[in-house]
């Protein structure tokens, strides 16, 4: 199994990631092997398991519905490279692309 | 604008429709879902997505998520997760949502909803998930975006219908009646304004003659409407567009559309550089959730009636017609109003007449809800019962009404504070008659004359003399009554 350089370039897309040809060829390899190492589990006869969906086998972990305030508007809000009146500022974002990424 | 349709097309509509969830928190955090407060207030390290911070799961949002899915006839699975869906924007500050792909909440029901007073159509529900909003994306000035994560991380319940629905207006009528019905059973306010009902609608167009194309238009994607107006005119103008395809031989592209509501057209997004690729994966910060069949069956049973098994049973039970029945319905409290009257001795037939007649009236003209009215049942009933027993006419009545709904005090104490009472004492009725027939001999002599026209003049000096107050069915028998005395006493003269 390998990881290719069209492979690197669209997940880095995805990831948001600006890679250089350097660091792309490094993730390629990386990823491959990553990939190789993991593809051991399949040698595994599974066929006899039921499928597992999480590791940790825990009862229901609730939170009842009540009100807690963080009180941290201003603390976040100091973090942010900008802001304006309360609000987070970012660059603009064009119309209609949202809807491409969000559904 | 409608399309004209030829009669071997067939429509097809499906949609996701997202509704708020009436939690008072969040879905995986404890800040308040309040709409309208100053922005990033209610925010904490789990919705800004803070390295390190975990998720916890808001049981009331997973018991309202089952009333949904109940509602609409579904399975409630005994067993759910939740996916990562991967994407970067602004108004998702962790870079993903938390969402249901393998094991949703339910799956599998249907909802039979009313197309008009006489047919009724059902449209299978696929599935029923939860999922959490995202913040709000604000274009300011300068090229500018401002981002506010209130609604960031609100409980959102994602319904999915099959491609069941076939026109525009058949579509409204669908999401106006499930919004009645979550409403109902208290699943989501369905606040419209505050955008708690969003919707995306895939539609194409079948040709089902032996010659068209085999699978029809490729499926267009209306993103993000957020009103049943605007869905039913994006519909209608996007149908038309499928079906002009067709009829030059087009199948045009799989694509997602955006409605501009002011230029009343529907927009391609831009053209994808690449496929949405979301890399779903289970949320390894959330354990699976059991869903106990013992709490599934007690949220059934404790479910409150359905708009549609409450229209079906006032017909039944108070004989209402179905037109009526339907008002009733259409919103909670105008139905609990209605048998809360009928309850305390009010007549069926009356007081829905009342209720969608002046009722209604005054609270269009007033802009108010039902519920902001400090009249009670009680009261529309003794004021119906003033007319009933003839102390106040049907015309005092209308008049009385808009006072009772902007004071709230008892429609008898009103009516006197008023002057409105009709005068039903005979020996008084007949006094001011006879000052009547005394002040205008002439009229007397006419109708001894044999005009009979002149006891509507008379009649209406009687009216007049009492302000309007004289019963006029009791006032009009002792007028003629004493015409006709008058009549044989001149006959005895002569
Ligand atoms: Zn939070």
């Amino acid at each position: 199994m390998s990881v290719g350089m069209d492979d690197v370039e669209r997940i880095s897309q995805l990831a948001k990631l600006r890679l250089d040809a350097e660091e792309k060829k490094k993730m390629s390899q990386d990823l491959t092997e990553i990939l190789e190492y993991f593809a051991q589990v399949e040698e595994v006869d599974t066929s006899s398991v039921s499928p597992m969906f999480h590791p940790v086998d825990t009862d229901n972990v609730w939170r009842e519905d009540a009100v807690s305030d963080a009180e941290m508007t201003s603390e976040v809000l100091r973090e942010a490279p900008q802001t304006s009146d309360g609000f987070f500022v970012v660059p603009q974002t064009v119309t209609g692309a949202k809807e491409e990424q969000d559904e | 604008m409608t399309a004209r349709i030829p009669e071997e097309y067939q429509v097809k509509i499906g949609l996701e429709i997202h509704v708020a969830l009436a939690t008072e928190t969040k879905m995986f955090c404890s800040c308040s879902t309040a709409f309208g407060d100053p922005p990033n207030t209610n925010v904490c390290p789990v919705c800004l997505g803070v390295p390190g911070s975990l998720p916890v799961l808001n049981r009331r949002a997973v018991e309202l998520g089952m009333i949904c899915g109940l509602a609409l006839d579904c399975e409630v699975n005994p067993q759910m997760h939740f996916e990562r869906k991967n994407y970067h924007y602004p108004d998702l500050a962790k870079g993903y949502q938390i969402s249901q792909l393998v094991a949703p909440l339910a799956e599998g029901g249907h909802f039979t909803f009313g197309v008009s007073e006489s047919q009724e159509r059902t449209v299978r529900i696929r599935r029923v998930h939860l999922e959490e909003d995202a913040g709000k994306l604000l274009h300011g000035h300068r090229q500018q975006t401002l981002v506010d994560f209130n609604r960031c991380g609100v409980p959102l319940a994602e319904i999915v219908t099959e491609p069941d629905l076939h026109s525009a207006s058949e579509t409204r009528a669908f999401l106006e009646e499930l919004r009645a019905l979550l409403r109902a059973v208290g699943a989501s306010e369905v606040r419209m304004e505050e955008g708690e009902l969003r919707c995306d609608t895939n539609v194409n167009v079948l040709d089902q003659s032996t010659d068209g194309p085999k699978d029809g238009t490729e499926i267009t994607e209306l993103k993000n409407l957020n009103s049943f107006r605007g869905v039913e005119h994006a519909l209608l103008w996007e149908i038309k567009r499928h079906v002009e395809a067709l009829q030059r031989g087009d199948t045009l592209t799989h694509e997602t559309r955006h409605w501009d509501e002011d230029a009343g057209v529907t927009i391609s997004a831009r053209a994808k550089e690449e496929a949405h690729d979301y890399r779903y994966f289970p949320e390894p910060d959330l354990p699976a959730v059991s869903l106990d069949p013992g709490w599934v069956d007690r949220l059934g049973e404790e479910m409150s009636e359905t708009p549609r098994q409450r229209r079906r049973r006032l017909q039944q039970q108070y004989g209402v017609d179905d037109y009526t029945a339907g008002v009733l319905v259409s919103e909670d409290d105008l139905g609990d109003f209605f048998e809360e009257a009928v309850s305390s001795g009010g007549d069926p037939g009356e007081v829905a007449n009342w209720l969608m007649s002046e009722v209604q009236g005054y609270l269009n003209a007033e802009e108010i809800a039902l519920h902001e009215l400090s009249v009670t049942p009680q009261q529309l009933v003794a004021m119906l019962q003033l007319v009933d027993s003839g102390k106040i006419s049907g015309k005092m009545a209308k008049e009385l009404w808009p006072r009772m709904a902007e004071t709230g005090k008892d429609p008898d104490q009103l009516a006197q504070e008023m002057g409105l009472q009709q005068i039903s004492d005979e020996e008084q009725l007949q006094g001011v008659i006879r000052q009547v027939l005394q002040e205008h001999p002439d009229a007397v002599s006419d109708y001894l004359a044999g005009k009979d026209r002149v006891v509507g003049f008379l009649m209406g000096q009687v009216m007049q003399k009492t302000q309007g107050q004289a019963t006029p069915q009791l006032a009009n028998e002792k007028l003629r009554e004493a015409l006709t005395e008058a009549k044989e006493g001149k006959g005895e003269e002569d």
